[in-house]
C-alpha cells in the first residue's frame, strides 16, 4: 500500500450526530482512496461532540472540533489551504426527500472549492466511475475542467453525459449513424476530452441525468455550477440534491471560485 | 436510363384495377421508412421509363411497355386541392403542429424519437417539394404553391439540404423574403457552424444547394436541350441586384437579376430563352 500523499490537499468531511454523519464518513474515505489524499472530519462544537467523535473514531478518521456559527466555521474550515474537497451531507434524515439543510446549503453555496454532497441513503463504498453532465456551454466545461483532470488522474472511469430537450437540440442530423457520433466527438473536444466516452440522450435533463447515473452504476455525479440556488436557477442541481441516490460533486464556476 | 427504367419494371406492382405501384422505399424524408407509393419516388420512376422508352425505337415492344407502366404509376396527387400525397397514408398520421414543439431548423428525429416523429406528418425535408425542384415539367401545372403551404409547416429542416432547396422553392413561388431567409441558413451553415460540426468537414452539397437556389430559384435558369432558359424572380428588397456566373455548353454567362430587368454577358454566342413575362412587347 502506497503512502497517502498530504500535497494533493485534504477531503474534508463536515459532520454532525445525525445518522448520516456515518454515510458521509464512508464517502470521505472513499473520496480519499480514489483521490489518494488524506481524509479529515470537521464538527462545529454542539452538545452531541461525544457522539460525533465516536462515529469519526469508528471510521478511522480524524476530527476536529470548531465553534462558531456553523454556516460560517464550516466555510471557513472549507476554505484552509490544504482543503481540497468538502463533503457535506445531503439530508438530515435518511428517508428525508427535501434538499440538504439550511447549513449544508449555505456551505455549498458560499464554499470557493469542489464540495461533495452525500445523500444519507448512498450506498457508496468506492469511488470508481464518475458521471460528468454537461450541458454544452463554456462555462460548465471551465467549471469543471480542473476537476475532471484530477479525476482522470486518478484513473477513475469518466462519462460524460449530454442531454437534448427542445431548447437544446441539433438543428441538423443528417444520417443519424454518421452525424450524432460526429456531433458527439465535437461535443467532446470542445467542452470536455475526446478520451471520455459520451452518452447522449433526450429528455428532461435531470430526469434523464438520474437515469444515466442509475444506467452507469456511476459512483458519482460531478456538476459545474454557479452556486446559486434561488428559485429558477440551478433547476438540476436543486431536484438531483432532493433525488439522487448518488453523491454530487459540485464545482463552482471559475468567476467563483 | 436504360437499366434503371429495367430495374423499375421488377420494382413496380400492377393491381387488380390496373394501377402501378412501388411498394417499401423511403423517399428523401427519412423520418418515414418503408412507406407505399412515395409520390417523390413514384414521379421519378415514371420520369425515368418515359426517358428510357425515348431512347429506344418506337416499334420497340419495351418501349411500349414502360410508357405503359409509367401511365398506370400512381403518384398522390389531388386536383381538388393541387397537392400531392407524399406516401400513401400519409394524410392519416398526426398533424402535429411542429411550431409548438421546436423552431426549425430542429433534428426532429432527436428530439421526438425515431418511432414518434414516424407516426407525425413532420417531415425532414423537400419530399413532394424535391419533385418541383428536380423535375418542374413532371408535376402539375400550379401545385408549388399549393405543396409549399403545405409541407413547409411540416418540415423540420433536420437535413442541412433542405433549407436551400425551400430557398429554391420559394423564390420560384413568388415569396422572395422567405427565400432569402433560408438562403441565408443555408449559406451560413458552416461560416456559422450552425451544425456544429464544422471541425468535422463541410457541408459541400449545402454549398451546392445555395448555388441552385440562386440559379434555379432567383433566376429561374434551367437548361432546355442546348437552350438556356430563364425565368428571373423577384428579388428581396433588400437585395440591390443578383449576379451569377454559370457555364453553360461551354460558355461562360453573366447573370445579372436588377429587379426590373435582366442583363447577359457571354464570351460566345449561346441561345438564351428569357421568359415572356421579363421581355418588352416589342421583343416578344
Amino acid at each position: 500500500m502506497k503512502p497517502t500523499d498530504h500535497r494533493r490537499g485534504a477531503v474534508l468531511a463536515a459532520v454532525d450526530a445525525t445518522p448520516a454523519a456515518e454515510t458521509i464518513l464512508r464517502v470521505a474515505a472513499a473520496l480519499g482512496r480514489a483521490f489518494d489524499t488524506a481524509v479529515r472530519a470537521v464538527h462545529v462544537t454542539t452538545h452531541e461532540a461525544e457522539l460525533v467523535q465516536g462515529i469519526a473514531d469508528r471510521a478511522g478518521i480524524e476530527l476536529a472540533t470548531i465553534r462558531g456559527d456553523p454556516t460560517d466555521a464550516l466555510t471557513q474550515a472549507v476554505s484552509e489551504m490544504d482543503v481540497r474537497i468538502a463533503v457535506v451531507g445531503c439530508r438530515d434524515r435518511p428517508t428525508g426527500r427535501r434538499p440538504a439543510g439550511h447549513v449544508a446549503l449555505a456551505v455549498i453555496e458560499r464554499a470557493a472549492k469542489p464540495v461533495v454532497v452525500v445523500p444519507p441513503d448512498s450506498t457508496i463504498t468506492a469511488i470508481l466511475k464518475v458521471l460528468l453532465p454537461l450541458d454544452g456551454t463554456d462555462e460548465a466545461a471551465a467549471a469543471v475542467e480542473p476537476t475532471v483532470r484530477m479525476l482522470a488522474a486518478s484513473g477513475l472511469e469518466i462519462v460524460v453525459a449530454h442531454v437534448f430537450d427542445a431548447s437544446h437540440i441539433p438543428a441538423f442530423i443528417d444520417q443519424p449513424h454518421h452525424a450524432l457520433p460526429a456531433w458527439g466527438h465535437e461535443f467532446l473536444a470542445r467542452y470536455a476530452n475526446t478520451d471520455l466516452d459520451l452518452r447522449l440522450r433526450t429528455g428532461i435533463p435531470e430526469a434523464r441525468v438520474l437515469d444515466l447515473a442509475a444506467e452507469e452504476h456511476a459512483d458519482l455525479i460531478v456538476l459545474g455550477w454557479s452556486q446559486d440556488l434561488s428559485p429558477g436557477h440551478a433547476r438540476i442541481i436543486q431536484r438531483l440534491l432532493c433525488e439522487s441516490d448518488i453523491p454530487l460533486l459540485l464545482v463552482p464556476t471559475p468567476a467563483r471560485s | 436510363l436504360i437499366e434503371t427504367a429495367r430495374y423499375w419494371v421488377t420494382r413496380l406492382e400492377v393491381d387488380a384495377d390496373g394501377t402501378a405501384h412501388v411498394r417499401g422505399v423511403i423517399g428523401p424524408d427519412e423520418y418515414h421508412e418503408d412507406v407505399d407509393d412515395n409520390a417523390y419516388t413514384n414521379v421519378m420512376a415514371r420520369w425515368n421509363l418515359r426517358r428510357a422508352a425515348d431512347l429506344l425505337d418506337p416499334a420497340d415492344g419495351e418501349a411500349a411497355r414502360w410508357r405503359d407502366l409509367a401511365d398506370r404509376l400512381v403518384d398522390g396527387y389531388d386536383p381538388h386541392t393541387g397537392c400531392y400525397e407524399q406516401f400513401a397514408g400519409y394524410w392519416q398520421l398526426d398533424a402535429l403542429d411542429l411550431a409548438e414543439l421546436a423552431e426549425p431548423p430542429v433534428a426532429a428525429d432527436v428530439l421526438l424519437g425515431r418511432d414518434r416523429v414516424a407516426a407525425t406528418r413532420i417531415i425532414k425535408q423537400a419530399d413532394v417539394l424535391m419533385l418541383h425542384h428536380l423535375v418542374p415539367d413532371e408535376v402539375a401545372p400550379g401545385s408549388l404553391a399549393p405543396n409549399l403551404d403545405v409541407y413547409l409547416p411540416a418540415t423540420a429542416h433536420g437535413s442541412s439540404l433542405s433549407p436551400a432547396i425551400h430557398a429554391s422553392l420559394l423564390a420560384r413561388a413568388g415569396r422572395p423574403d422567405q427565400a432569402a431567409s433560408w438562403l441565408r441558413l443555408a449559406a451560413s451553415l458552416d461560416l456559422d457552424d450552425r451544425t456544429d460540426t464544422t471541425a468535422s468537414g463541410l457541408h459541400l452539397a449545402t454549398m451546392g444547394g445555395v448555388w441552385q437556389a440562386l440559379a434555379f430559384g432567383f433566376f429561374g435558369a434551367r437548361p432546355a436541350g442546348s437552350v438556356l432558359r430563364i425565368d428571373p424572380r423577384p428579388l428581396p428588397d433588400g437585395w440591390q441586384a443578383l449576379e451569377l456566373r454559370l457555364r453553360f455548353h461551354g460558355r461562360r454567362i453573366v447573370l445579372r437579376h436588377h429587379h426590373d430587368h435582366v442583363e447577359f454577358d457571354t464570351d460566345g454566342p449561346v441561345p438564351i430563352d428569357v421568359a415572356d413575362s421579363w421581355l418588352r412587347k416589342d421583343e416578344r
